[in-house]
């Protein structure tokens, strides 16, 4: 559907009215299509004093992603919301051309490759070659892999545009005070996903933030039938237990500063044992005697997603990101199909806490920074972010928007893919809030991930990025897949001290880029605010759990 | 033998030349035409092949990254590698792969084809078109999923409701997995329509003199069919070899180095540790293997020789 009527093209036509301005007048009056002529009144400029393009001819090339060209003829049923507002951003900067390159930016090595032979896009996901975690973007940004930003990020003011939940992510994006990337989403936190009315047929309370994961074995047993599992889970789904209590991996009780030794990390997979045999013994459990669980070797985000949207579980662990998709198969496509409302149909909850309230720091934000290629000019840096500024941060993201709600008249499709990276959550012309679009109950949620849970401390703000990143997560992998698999009896403690060891061994092989003195201060703060933050948030768990470990084991290893 | 010196007649005006000289001419000139045709291809392999393994090699004996500036570093990276307990767990779950793969996917296929051979040639054709199912990549990874899920696949359900079996983990089982993993091989009938190709190249004398002896079809095997094929396998076992200790692609989607890591091969941690961004590691690594798969080959080509005659 297109906004522009004969009369108004006429008018554009005939440069008497800007297309930005005629389309500020027609979101202004919010209405749908509006006969346009000359002596429209001209709206006020965008509120944005970025800069704009430069003048000399830049070439934009994108592999398909996030933006891409304006076709060569107006399609038959009209151009798209997001062509319609970038002949806006082309309209005020002619001299920039956007162009098609094929490169496969979803695979880490072509991706690397690309870069490496100056023939990377101009865009591309941080998180192909810093594999998704902190560690491995600072790496990346450490290397010179991602264009520097800094200057730009302030020219524009994305730190003042960006929402509080993006900015408690900053680790992803930042390097010390360096930029490297900005946002084109934000993954509030991972969590679990319920079918409310089959909870509602089996005459169970909805969750709450202070669940469990007895809670949830509970809960998965209730809602399994013949047909149906209870619970369907990544090839990783261990983890999600471990990581409630601060095991496993590198969560806050298995990486132990070791200021000691080259490396400056050890892992310890042994101490808390009883809590890892419990917690092991219970998806065990969960698995092969309530058969609850619909798990499998070669589960991913995608296999488990199809499993709760064909029905095979009433349950599914994933991020939060995907409750405000509006494709397949997401829930509220799996709602559609059903011909339900999606409030009917499904609810999300963030991750259990552990026992005795430690909070799964797998639910806190997670970002995946758009980045840019580190061989732009200075000039196509500043083309290539106030296209981004425009689509995602002011005026063409607006539009967008409402384009999406006046063509579907769905509330939904206007706010998807919530929370916005930009701190303005509302759009201009769309009467209504996300809370209307999705429910107020999972704004809550949100809320709770972003104000709780993301404010845990994140390692990369405090600790100097390491150019090497050390030992893969492939001993912590086979152990969690070995425990998670491997039918009759197994000897947790013996798999978890094999995988210690492994890991350890591997360690030893490399020497940490930071200084020992750096490392120390920083590891003092760092455990530091990890103590602030478990008072405030969970105090029986900080004292009856984090306090003794972190007298015992943190402070003697830092010297304390 | 000395060739006699003798004049040759050569056209109206032209200098006369001996047939030596003609020879010698004709000589270099063939000698310069085979340079000239293998050039392409020597080219191809210079730059293709052997640059890019010099280059790799002289990489892993430094820090290597894909911007930068880089420093040698000495043997640090096999060092690590070597005293890595998930180098030496990948070089046996490879090996274990290769050993099953060639057992079960390539000689298998040399014993069909020459039962298929003594069928009518009707008959060859359906069961030939039967035994080769072009897959593509991706649909056959989703479809094998299925096949395999341990909870609702196809196969659990032959297990438990036909075979009356204990539910099977198939692919979430340590000790199953290479297994199932080189299952589907096996249903591609791998070589063995070059193996046909070869069979039918052999004379139907050589198999007639035979049974007027009065061999029977086992001997007949033994002593014409294989050793006839014996180039076509030593040919195609050589890529065999190669092929199967570099696996990568079916492991990776299906299982990703799992359960336990014992479906990870070399080429697979290669990729993990490229995809943490130690490249000089995986560089390292890389030569490791090629170490191990040149010598492999170099010694298989030594002792078996193709020449059937021999």
């Amino acid at each position: 559907m297109s906004i522009i009527d004969e009369k108004g093209l006429i008018a554009m036509q005939q440069n008497t009215v800007s297309r930005r301005e005629f389309l500020k007048v027609v979101g202004a009056s919010s209405a749908g299509v509006v006969a346009a002529a000359a002596g429209l009144p001209v709206m006020a400029a965008s509120s944005s004093a970025a800069p704009r393009a430069q003048a000399a001819e830049i070439v934009l090339q994108t592999a398909s992603w996030p933006y891409t060209p304006l076709p060569e003829t107006e399609p038959e049923g009209g151009y798209s919301a997001y062509e319609q507002a970038l002949m806006i951003w082309l309209e005020d900067n002619p001299n920039v051309r956007i162009e098609t390159v094929e490169v496969g930016i979803w695979d880490t090595s072509a991706l690397l490759t690309a870069i490496a032979g100056g023939t990377a896009p101009a865009y591309f996901s941080s998180g192909v070659i810093g594999s998704w975690n902190v560690a491995g973007l600072q790496a990346a940004y450490a290397q010179g892999l991602v264009a520097d930003i800094t200057e730009q990020y302030e020219a524009f003011g994305f730190e003042e545009k960006f929402s509080a939940l993006a900015r408690a992510g900053s680790a992803y994006y930042k390097l010390g005070d360096r930029v490297f990337g900005v946002l084109n989403e934000i993954a509030p936190g991972n969590g679990i996903y319920y079918r409310r009315d089959l909870l509602e047929e089996a005459g169970l309370p909805e969750p709450t933030v202070d669940w469990t994961w007895d809670d949830v074995r509970e809960y998965a047993r209730a809602l399994t039938t013949e047909d149906r599992k209870g619970l369907v889970m990544q090839n990783w789904g261990l983890g999600w237990q471990l990581g409630a209590e601060g095991l496993g991996d590198n969560n806050l009780f298995s990486r132990i500063p070791d200021p000691a030794s080259g490396w400056n990390w050890k892992w310890d997979y042994t101490s808390f044992p009883e809590v890892y045999e419990r917690t092991v013994a219970r998806y065990r459990a969960m698995a092969y005697e309530d058969e609850s669980i619909l798990q499998d070797v070669t589960f991913n985000d995608g296999s488990v997603a199809q499993s709760f949207y064909n029905g095979e579980a009433a349950m599914m662990t994933n991020p939060s990101q995907f409750y405000t998709r509006v494709t397949e198969p997401w829930p509220y496509a799996m709602a559609e199909n059903m011909g339900r409302p999606m409030e009917e149909v499904v609810g999300f909850m963030t991750h259990p806490r552990g026992v005795s309230g430690h909070l799964n720091p797998a639910a806190r934000v997670v970002i995946p920074p758009t980045g840019l290629n580190p061989d732009l000019t200075t000039a196509e840096k500043e083309a290539a972010l106030s296209l981004y500024n425009f689509m995602e941060m002011e005026d063409g993201f607006d539009l967008q928007r409402r384009l999406l709600y006046e063509e579907t008249g769905d509330l939904k499709q206007a706010f998807s893919i919530f929370p916005f990276p930009r701190a303005k959550d509302t759009i201009d012309g769309v009467e209504g809030t996300a809370a209307d679009a999705w429910g107020q109950d999972f704004i809550d949620v949100l809320n709770f991930q972003a104000e709780v849970i993301s404010q845990m401390p994140e390692a990369g703000l405090f600790f100097p990025a390491e150019e090497n990143l050390g030992p893969t997560g492939d001993a912590w992998a086979d152990a969690q897949s070995t425990l998670s698999y491997e039918r009759g009896e197994v000897d947790a403690m013996a798999v978890l001290a094999q995988a210690e060891e492994t890991r350890n061994q591997q360690a030893a092989g490399f020497v940490s880029s930071t200084p020992d003195d750096v490392f120390v201060e920083a590891a003092v703060a760092f455990y530091a605010a990890h103590d602030a933050y478990w008072q405030k948030v969970a105090p029986e768990f900080h004292e009856n759990v984090f306090t003794p470990w972190y007298d015992s084991v943190i402070k003697p290893a830092l010297g304390m | 033998m000395a060739q006699e010196s003798v004049t040759v007649t050569t056209p109206i005006g032209a200098e006369e030349q001996t047939q030596e000289q003609v020879q010698t001419r004709v000589t270099r000139r063939g000698r310069i035409e085979k340079w000239l045709f293998l050039l392409p291809a020597l080219l191809f392999q210079t730059f293709w092949g052997w640059y890019p393994l010099i280059v790799a090699f002289l990489l892993s004996f430094t820090d290597a990254r894909p911007r930068g500036p880089i420093s040698w570093r000495g043997i640090e990276s096999y060092q690590r590698m070597f005293n890595d307990p998930l180098t030496w767990q990948a070089f046996q779950v490879t090996f274990t792969y290769a050993i099953l793969s060639i057992v079960l996917t390539f000689m298998i296929p040399i014993f069909v084809a020459i039962l298929l051979m003594e069928m009518p040639r009707k008959h060859m054709r359906w069961m030939m078109l039967l035994w080769f199912l072009p897959l593509s990549g991706i649909a056959s990874t989703i479809l094998w999923r299925y096949l395999y899920n341990a909870q609702y696949g196809l196969f659990q359900y032959i297990a438990t409701n036909i075979l009356g079996m204990e539910p099977q983990p198939f692919l979430n089982s340590s000790d199953q997995v290479i297994f199932w993993l080189i299952f589907p091989g096996l249903l591609l009938f791998g070589p063995g329509l070059i193996y046909m190709a070869g069979l039918q190249g052999i004379p139907q004398s050589y198999y007639e003199a035979a049974e007027v002896e009065g061999a029977s079809f086992w001997r007949k095997i033994w002593t014409i069919t294989l050793p006839r094929l014996r180039p076509i396998i030593a040919m195609t076992l050589t890529f065999a070899i190669i092929g199967t200790l570099q696996i990568f692609d079916w492991p990776q989607i299906m299982t990703g180095g799992q359960p336990g890591g014992a479906s990870r091969t070399v080429v697979m941690y290669m990729y993990s540790l490229l995809s943490n961004l130690r490249y000089a590691d995986g560089t390292a690594l890389a030569i490791m293997l090629f170490a191990v798969i040149f010598g492999i080959t170099i010694i298989y080509r030594t002792i078996f020789r193709e020449d059937p005659d021999a």
